[in-house]
């Protein structure tokens, strides 16, 4: 609050840049030195230009986009519910986006996957509600109760989405990559609605920053230094929903970018959230782009979906986190 | 400071759940006083002191604040006269003593206003007022609890009100730490804050408090000075401890001696 730390969150911005110049440089074609020197003084018109502005550009400008969605998304669930382990996916949130999608599917194929985006935010939305319901009206006063609640939560939409896509082949074609999270998928179709719930996700949970530093401090505290406690928090989660929801309709559930996200924030940046939050969201979408590329280029020609990479890199994150708080308590 | 009373409950009521813990209080709290609640444990006192911060919604009665109902004021507004420490501290790890004062300041900043003089000022005051301007630096995790204990209270003076609330500020404090937390309180008060305190050491109540409110089973039994209030019988009447009082030899005040009970009583 006093002396927000922005060498921070410049390194976070140039980490975002260089794993944006790694995803546009790298892939089954590469582009060389001289190429990149030739699109840059040509414009368009090369195959190489193509490849670059015409492919693979729009899909880092997603990649980041979901990325900073979901790393601010997560920063955002731990500060409110002082959950050190709060994470969209882990509070159903992705869980209950995915299960909208696969009930409202017909409804996207007739309007177009401008509804994606708005479906998946009410499926957010709902899950959100169930977790709080289940939790207790206190709204994340206790996040061992708000984590249990996620977990049912997530097994319940899981359940029903598996049941429906297999009583429907079909249906499950087209969710498939929803439940697994790739930017492949994605058309540009999305981005306009994407970039919509983006910003105002992002701007609500920017303008709360200051009132979430004083959330984490416990309700009372907030609330003996002037915090309208419960405001805050629905505004929270309001933004989560915004964001978690948007990335979520353009990619899947991508999961542990929420979680981990905001941990590497925090060891780079201190605590304050008016460095925090922003610091999560360039650190997630580095690594949401970091993890496409990585999908790209392991083994080609196939890819290996965004979502699974994170995966497979986010849970030994988790693992090492578990393991240092284990052994702090 | 201006005489009179700042801060007065009438008629308070307050459940939890379907316990009624406030059975109708009233009580006037002098201005630039310093009174200590006390009482048998789940008498009500925590409550009293967060219905009077409007940190617990009352179920009847009103609290007045300069004349005001508390519940019309705007939190924002609220904060810069009141302030309050509630139980269970609660700090995100890695924050310093510096940082954690500083965010005392909310009431008085609006949304991207950046840090002022003002506020700068007002941070280094307040550590210095409740001495904790050479832990500034330092991480809170890293502070023995009374340390601690003086960095909130520091966050609570940076706040800029004048009425300060405090919830057992010495629990969980070894006797050094809590000598030198109400010591300061003290130091605050003849600065001119008024300090209301829900303290379970009735000797420290009797030496520290220019007021004493006594509460059992949800009313205020008793108030005035300690030395009037705290006899033998009355003690045995409310804390069920049979005691002598004698006065302390240091401050004159009353000193309260337990006598040893029976195990089988």
């Amino acid at each position: 609050m006093t002396r927000a730390p922005p060498l921070a969150i410049v390194f976070g911005a140039l980490l975002l840049l260089a794993a944006s110049l790694a995803a546009l440089t790298l892939g089954l074609r590469p582009i060389a030195a001289g190429e990149w020197l030739a699109i840059l003084r040509d414009g368009r018109g090369s195959e190489a230009a193509e490849i670059v502005l015409g492919l693979r550009l729009p899909r880092v400008l997603l990649g980041a986009m979901v990325g900073s969605a979901l790393g601010l998304a997560g920063a955002v669930v731990q500060m409110a519910t002082r959950n050190p382990l709060g994470d969209p996916g882990l509070l159903g949130i992705n869980a209950g986006a995915s299960l909208a999608l696969i009930l409202g599917s017909d409804l996207v194929g007739l309007a177009g996957p401008q509804a994606a985006t708005w479906l998946a935010a009410c499926g957010a939305a709902g899950a959100v509600l169930a977790v709080q319901a289940l939790a207790g009206a206190r709204g994340g006063a206790d996040p061992i109760r708000l984590t249990l609640a996620g977990v049912a939560v997530t097994a319940l939409c899981i359940g029903i989405g598996q049941a429906i896509a297999l009583a429907d082949p079909e249906r499950f074609d087209l969710v498939r990559n929803w439940r697994v999270g790739a930017l492949s998928g994605a058309a540009d179709a999305v981005l306009p609605s994407l970039t919509a719930a983006w910003l105002a996700g992002t701007l609500l949970a920017l303008a709360l920053a200051p009132r979430l530093d004083l959330l984490a401090l416990g309700d009372d505290r907030a609330a003996s230094l002037g915090v309208a406690v419960r405001p805050t928090r629905l505004g929270s989660l309001l933004a989560v929903v915004l964001l978690a929801g948007g990335a979520v309709a353009a990619a899947g559930p991508i999961a542990f970018i929420g979680l981990a996200a905001p941990h590497i924030a925090r060891r780079l940046g201190g605590i304050g959230a008016v460095a925090h939050l922003p610091l999560s969201g360039l650190i997630g979408a580095a690594l949401v782009v970091s993890a496409d590329t990585l999908g790209r280029i392991a083994t080609p020609p196939a890819e290996v979906p965004v979502g699974v990479v994170a995966g497979l890199l986010g849970a030994p994150i988790l693992i090492l986190l578990a393991r240092r708080r284990s052994a702090a308590a | 400071m201006n005489a009179g009373t700042r801060l007065r409950a009438e008629a308070l009521r307050a459940h939890h759940g379907a316990r009624e813990v406030l059975k109708g209080i009233d009580l006037a709290l002098p201005a630039g006083g310093f009174t200590v609640i006390v009482g048998p444990n789940a008498c009500g006192k925590s409550t009293l002191l967060r219905s009077l911060a409007r940190l617990h919604r009352p179920s009847g009665g009103t609290v007045l604040l300069d004349g005001l109902s508390i519940a019309r004021y705007r939190p924002r507004d609220r904060a810069r006269l009141l302030a309050v420490l509630p139980q269970g501290a609660e700090a995100p790890e890695g924050i310093t003593v510096v940082d954690l004062v500083a965010r005392g300041r909310h009431p008085h900043r609006s949304l991207f206003q950046p840090w002022t003089a003002a506020d700068q000022t007002a941070v280094e005051t307040a550590m210095v007022s409740a001495g904790v301007s050479l832990l500034a630096e330092r991480r809170l995790e890293s502070l023995s609890g009374g340390q601690r204990q003086k960095a909130w209270i520091a966050m609570a003076l940076a706040q800029g009100a004048d009425i300060l609330l405090l919830d057992e500020p010495t629990t969980f404090l070894d006797l050094a730490h809590q000598i030198d937390v109400l010591e300061l309180c003290v130091a605050l008060n003849r600065a001119g804050t008024t300090i209301v305190a829900v303290l379970h050491d009735l000797n420290q109540a009797a030496r520290y408090a220019s007021r004493l409110v006594v509460m059992r089973a949800g009313e205020i039994v008793a108030q005035g000075l300690p030395e009037d209030l705290l006899t033998p019988g009355f003690i045995d009447a409310i804390f069920h401890v049979p005691c002598i009082v004698m006065p302390d030899p240091l401050t004159g005040k009353p000193l309260i001696v337990p006598k040893p009970v029976p195990p089988s009583r």
